[in-house]
């Protein structure tokens, strides 16, 4: 019917289309010039703050025994790389088995925590003391039960990740929209249904929330879990340094975790990005359709 | 893309990445493993019967304290005894004495003040060798600080470890050498030399053939004054430890491995660089970053280990009685619960049986 | 073929689409039972587009709740398709005011949800939601997301998405509140297009009373809570209603009507 496609343009604009490109340039350069200027301004920073900071040791304010130079550290870098990346391929094993493990118990905890109040009340307190509990009480058992294998590290990087994840999981199931679920219920829909096809990605911008925090945690809780006892490891790496006073191998395992934090980082920004486009879509300009169902 | 194929990539390509890790993990272990078989020297007395596993828990990140292990085990002694040794690596959190007792490892290594605090807590354990036959701690304090007499370290800061008999003993060093006993007690969990360094303290307590030697090394001026200069009976530290239950169960087992343990540290008393190029191939890769301190420190151990015309390991009674008794008469023996105890017998700490 | 306006009043009375007899619903409000609603009666025939209207807050949603089958009411017998016996759900297209769009999905997609629920093989689901798109000239939207929609777009969609529901009968619970006058306006005559061509019944609620003259065959007005029924009338305008027709002489007065009857109510 002619007369509704005219009534379909008169009145209504969409909101912003991210996709139109800017006038007179071409599609790809559009997209070098936003990630310039997306990551410009923290590379410059650092920069800054390198040199900084490699002015401030050679001018001796600082000791180079206490803080080594940044070129220093980067020499020891390159010169001692062997034995860093295999220390590295070992603390990466554990972080990504343990985030991994740390999803899947965190969903799963997610969605038993929503199930029923009462399995909330019994279980939640639980949850919040596993995070009180010092690594000085729970190391020797970990050591003792489990050896030196993978499986103490990837407990503990369970134990520091699962968390975040859990929560924040559980919390996004728990905000969807009762006028929703009213919907669904009307539609003849079954629980697991409304589930897996309204309350679970609704609950994935949380999820993904958590799971930033997790991920950056994830690499220091594997180098904790090796302090329990490990044969390598970038935390045992760091102990043998600190041991035979090698103050700048400690910078150097300290510049290889910070980037292996950034990695993981940047994987789960990069998966959220893909997986929830109509949340990144929505954002430029319009903070009302930020909201998990708009108006 | 639609929702299918988003939610594919967002579980396949992580599920992809945690394969690849893995992989090259694995790849990478496989690899370490080939060339870490080669070192071993061939035999020229071949065990005949089972080889029996033993694991030895080490007390410290491998350091020259344990190099007649590392001489024994690159030579092969061990394998010759029969004797798979397993080196655990330190942990952070549990010390050789609770895994030691707990019956997780089968030797590890102590000191006598450990040792004795394991008695009191209810979990003994007993010393087999002492493996440095005397003590070779002391307090150090910068040159450049003018101190030149632990009667000096009156109303400075001292930078421990965080142990019980730390006060008993730095204080009476203090009063021996003529002064009150006073001190600002810090514990650091710092390396404490960088401590000292740096001026946040002003005296510490460390091993002469290691700490010292380094500092040595980096042009750092120290006075040294060790602890038995001052009046501390002298007493053995490290030690090798092995359980009550063990020395039952398996006192064979202990005789064959302190058989290759022994010719292990004679060896490195003779030949003080070949050991310590044993110790830095035994250890896993990276434990040494300044092989040139393991050298140095190696030289001035190698002396110490025993005393001339003495058997390596042999302990006497005399250095199971002072010390011992002097921290407990300063009550620096804690039961489990925190309490002093009031009495020991310190003769069932240590045996010489397993050693010929 | 046998169109809505051809048929004569009494035929369709004859085969009632809803029945709703002695209905009553109280809900307890922390403390204290809130009578939403009083026994309360009506009908719906098949093809009739019926509306409700009554001041805020009256109990109009409770009602709706019931009858789509996601409440239950505590007294009184409905029946769909005379059947009072069998579970209510599934068998009404319900929309409520926010189109509840599901953001994750694309316009197609969300109009395929009912069809998914009812596990409709895949592609069958989206060619039905794409013919129906093209059919009323949003297809060109059918890949965007609903965050990139107006106010008005994604009220239409919500639309199709009950109407491929269940385009028998629907449940609209004030679809157009949020909207300004003019895109409100272009919704009702494209409403008015979708019913005619599905032959709907229609149970609509609304307190915009020209709104409901314009739109509807019978109009129920209700008292404030607890919901009862104070008046029903018939709406004698020509189909197909258009604006215009609201300036007639007969819509003036039914509106005058109304009013004062709400305006009462209101002030009570």
């Amino acid at each position: 019917m002619k007369s509704n496609q005219q009534i379909s343009h008169e009145r209504d604009t969409p909101l912003v289309n991210v996709e139109v490109p800017l006038v007179g340039t071409r599609p790809m350069s559009n997209r070098a010039l936003r990630g310039i200027a997306n990551y410009g301004p923290a590379f410059v920073f650092l920069i800054v703050v390198l040199a900084l900071w490699e002015v401030i040791v050679r001018g001796g304010l600082i000791s180079a025994t206490l803080l080594p130079q940044p070129t220093v550290i980067a020499q020891a870098l390159v010169t001692h790389w062997g034995d860093l990346w295999v220390n590295t391929m070992q603390t990466l094993v554990e972080t990504v088995i343990g985030l991994a493990l740390s999803v899947l118990l965190g969903v799963v905890l997610a969605v038993l925590l929503d199930s029923s109040s009462w399995i909330r009340r019994t279980i939640y307190p639980v949850l919040i003391t596993s995070q009180t509990i010092p690594m000085i009480a729970l190391a020797p058992l970990l050591l003792i039960w489990f050896g030196y294998g993978l499986t103490p590290k990837v407990i503990v990087v369970i134990l520091y990740c699962f968390f975040p994840i859990a929560v924040a999981c559980a919390d996004g199931l728990l905000g969807t929209d009762p006028d929703l679920l009213r919907l669904m219920k009307s539609m003849r829909a079954t629980r697991w249904q409304v589930l897996w096809m309204v309350r679970l990605p609704n609950a994935m911008p949380s999820f993904f929330s958590g799971l930033r925090i997790a991920a950056t945690y994830s690499v220091t809780g594997a180098i904790f879990g090796e302090y329990v006892g490990a044969y390598q490891g970038l935390g045992i790496y760091m102990e043998n340094a600190a041991h035979s006073f090698a103050i700048v191998l400690i910078f150097d395992a300290i510049v290889v975790t910070a980037l292996l934090s950034l990695l993981l980082f940047g994987l789960v920004v990069w998966i959220e990005r893909m997986a929830l486009p109509w949340y990144q879509r929505s954002t430029l300009g319009d903070s009302r359709a930020r909201k998990t169902v708009g108006a | 893309m639609n929702r299918r194929t988003r939610l594919l990539l967002s579980i396949g390509v992580p599920v992809l990445l945690i394969i690849v890790v893995v992989g090259a993990y694995v790849l990478q272990q496989r690899a370490a493993a080939t060339t870490q078989k080669a070192t071993v020297a061939p035999s020229a007395t071949p065990w005949k019967g089972p080889i029996t596993t033993m694991k030895l828990a080490l007390d410290w990140t491998p350091n020259t304290n344990h190099t007649g292990i590392y001489v024994a085990q690159q030579m092969g002694w061990y394998r010759d005894e029969g004797i798979d040794l397993q080196i655990v690596p330190y942990s952070d959190s549990v010390s050789p004495d609770v895994l030691v007792s707990s019956g997780k490892v089968d030797v590890g290594i102590s000191s006598t003040e450990g040792i004795v605090a394991d008695a009191a807590v209810g979990q003994p354990v007993v010393s087999i060798a002492a493996i440095i036959q005397h003590n070779t701690s002391a307090l150090v304090a910068l040159a450049s600080s003018g101190i030149t007499s632990p009667k000096q370290f009156d109303g400075k800061i001292y930078g421990g470890f965080g142990a019980p008999y730390e006060q008993a003993v730095v204080s009476a060093i203090i009063r021996n050498a003529g002064g009150k006993g006073d001190f600002k007690n810090v514990t650091l969990s710092t390396d404490a030399m960088q401590a000292l360094e740096n001026h946040r303290i002003d005296f510490a307590w460390v091993f002469e053939g290691w700490e010292v030697i380094q500092a040595e090394r980096q042009g750092y001026k120290l006075n040294v004054f060790p602890i038995t200069s001052f009046g501390i009976p002298d007493y053995y530290t490290p030690n090798i430890i092995t359980s009550p239950q063990e020395i039952k169960e398996k006192p064979d087992l202990l005789k064959r491995f302190m058989a290759a343990t022994v010719k292990g540290y004679d060896y490195a008393i003779q030949h003080p660089n070949q050991a310590a190029k044993m110790l830095i191939d035994g250890a896993p890769a990276g434990t040494f970053p300044d092989t040139g301190l393991v050298y140095a420190s190696q030289q001035f151990l190698s002396a110490h280990y025993t005393d001339p015309g003495h058997k390596w390991g042999w302990q006497d009674a005399a250095a199971w009685q002072g010390y011992p008794e002097f921290m407990l008469k300063n009550k620096a023996i804690l039961d489990a619960s925190g309490k002093p105890i009031t009495s020991m017998n310190f003769s069932a700490l240590y045996t010489n049986e397993f050693l010929s | 073929m046998t169109t809505v306006e051809s048929m004569e009043p009494g035929e369709m009375l004859k085969r009632p689409k809803l029945v709703v007899r002695g209905v009553s619903k109280t809900y307890r409000d922390g403390r204290r039972l809130v009578e939403a609603l009083t026994p309360i009666d009506l009908t719906v025939a098949r093809g009739e587009f019926v509306t409700l209207i009554g001041p805020s807050g009256c109990g109009k949603s409770t009602l709706f709740n019931i009858v789509a089958g996601v409440d239950t009411p505590e007294a009184g017998v409905i029946e769909i398709d005379g059947r009072s016996d069998v579970e209510r759900a599934g068998l009404c297209g319900y929309m409520l005011q926010q189109p509840l769009l599901l953001p994750w999905r694309t316009v197609e997609e969300n109009v395929m949800l009912g069809l998914d629920v009812r596990r409709v093989p895949r592609r069958q689901a989206q060619q039905q939601a794409h013919e129906l798109l093209k059919r009323f000239g949003l297809v060109e939207f059918a890949q965007s997301y609903p965050g990139t929609l107006s106010g008005g777009m994604r009220q239409r969609v919500a639309l199709l998405r009950t109407v491929l529901f269940n385009h028998d009968f629907l449940l609209l619970d004030e679809p157009f509140g949020a909207l300004d006058a003019l895109t409100r306006l272009s919704l009702q005559m494209w409403l008015l297009d979708l019913w005619q061509s599905f032959h709907s019944s229609v149970l609509f609620v609304t307190h915009d009373v020209r709104e409901a003259i314009l739109l509807s065959d019978r109009i129920y007005v209700l008292s404030a809570r607890p919901a009862r029924v104070l008046r029903v009338v018939q709406v004698d305008l020509p189909r197909p209603r258009r604006q215009e027709h609201l300036s007639l002489p007969s819509a003036v007065q039914l509106e005058q009507e109304l009013l004062q009857v709400l305006m009462k109510e209101q002030g009570a």
